[in-house]
């Protein structure tokens, strides 16, 4: 019988062009890494949603103005049972980690239409940090049990 | 993404939605969801079927709910799946919009 080799933690990564169509490519690209590492549903769930709000803001808000083309790097990288996630794009200088909070509505005339995306990302990640880099926005969440 | 819609008896529209509410699943849904929403004052979104529920989707659920409840009307969302009630109680909707598991007390409610 051949040897069971341990699974080695292997880096994956995805680069994907600044358009609303690339969400559907990157679910997708997520949905089959979680299969491979047998990442439980609320951990696919997470990562996904996370991925979905950080990635969507990149496409809508992160485009220069005189600069049409930028890019998005992602990359996940398994460790010590969780999971580590990137999120890099050279578009507009964007501070996740610094943006404000909308007021929690208390009914819903008060209630904002939108800006629930890193609400949600906040909730759903363990961690999440930001640097800026030269001209890159590096993102990086953490996920842990 | 799938949006199907039937009257039931008590007169209350059941909206079934399924698939995923992101961004590509609202660009799919919404105006067809809206469009039904604007001629019904009571509401019951089944969200049994729906796997996942991003700010997009949850965006397109407070703008029906506004809408409904600016004409005095009721929305209730139905049975949604434990992630997806995750999420709409991380994003403070279910304080909102009320969330209920069961088909039958989501139409009494809504009539009442």
């Amino acid at each position: 019988m051949m040897p069971t080799e341990p699974v080695a933690a292997k880096i994956e990564s995805v680069t994907l062009l600044p358009e609303l169509a690339e969400l559907v490519r990157l679910s997708a690209w997520v949905d089959d890494i979680g299969k491979r590492l047998e990442m439980s549903m609320s951990r696919l769930y997470a990562v996904q949603l996370c991925l979905e709000e950080l990635v969507a803001n990149v496409v809508l808000h992160g485009r220069k103005f005189h600069e049409a083309k930028f890019s998005i790097y992602v990359e996940l990288s398994p460790s010590n049972g969780g999971l580590e996630v990137h999120v890099d794009d050279s578009g507009w200088p964007f501070d996740p980690t610094a943006a404000m909070q909308p007021p929690r509505a208390h009914s819903l005339d008060d209630a904002p239409v939108g800006g629930l995306g890193l609400v949600l990302v906040r909730r759903f990640a363990h961690s999440i940090t930001y640097r800026r880099d030269g001209d890159w926005n590096r993102v990086t969440l953490l996920f842990a049990d | 993404m799938k949006i199907s819609s039937n009257k039931l008896q008590s007169g209350a529209v059941l909206i079934g939605l399924s698939g995923r509410l992101d961004m590509q699943g609202v660009m799919e849904f919404d105006q067809e969801f809206q469009d039904i929403v604007q001629k019904n004052n009571a509401i019951i979104v089944d969200l049994t079927h729906v796997e996942f529920l991003a700010s997009m989707g949850l965006r397109s659920l407070i703008l029906a709910a506004k809408s409904v409840h600016a004409r005095s009307g009721q929305i209730i969302l139905l049975n949604p799946t434990p992630m997806v009630a995750q999420v709409l109680q991380a994003s403070g909707t279910d304080t909102l919009i009320m969330v209920v598991q069961d088909k039958a007390d989501a139409e009494r409610l809504v009539m009442a």
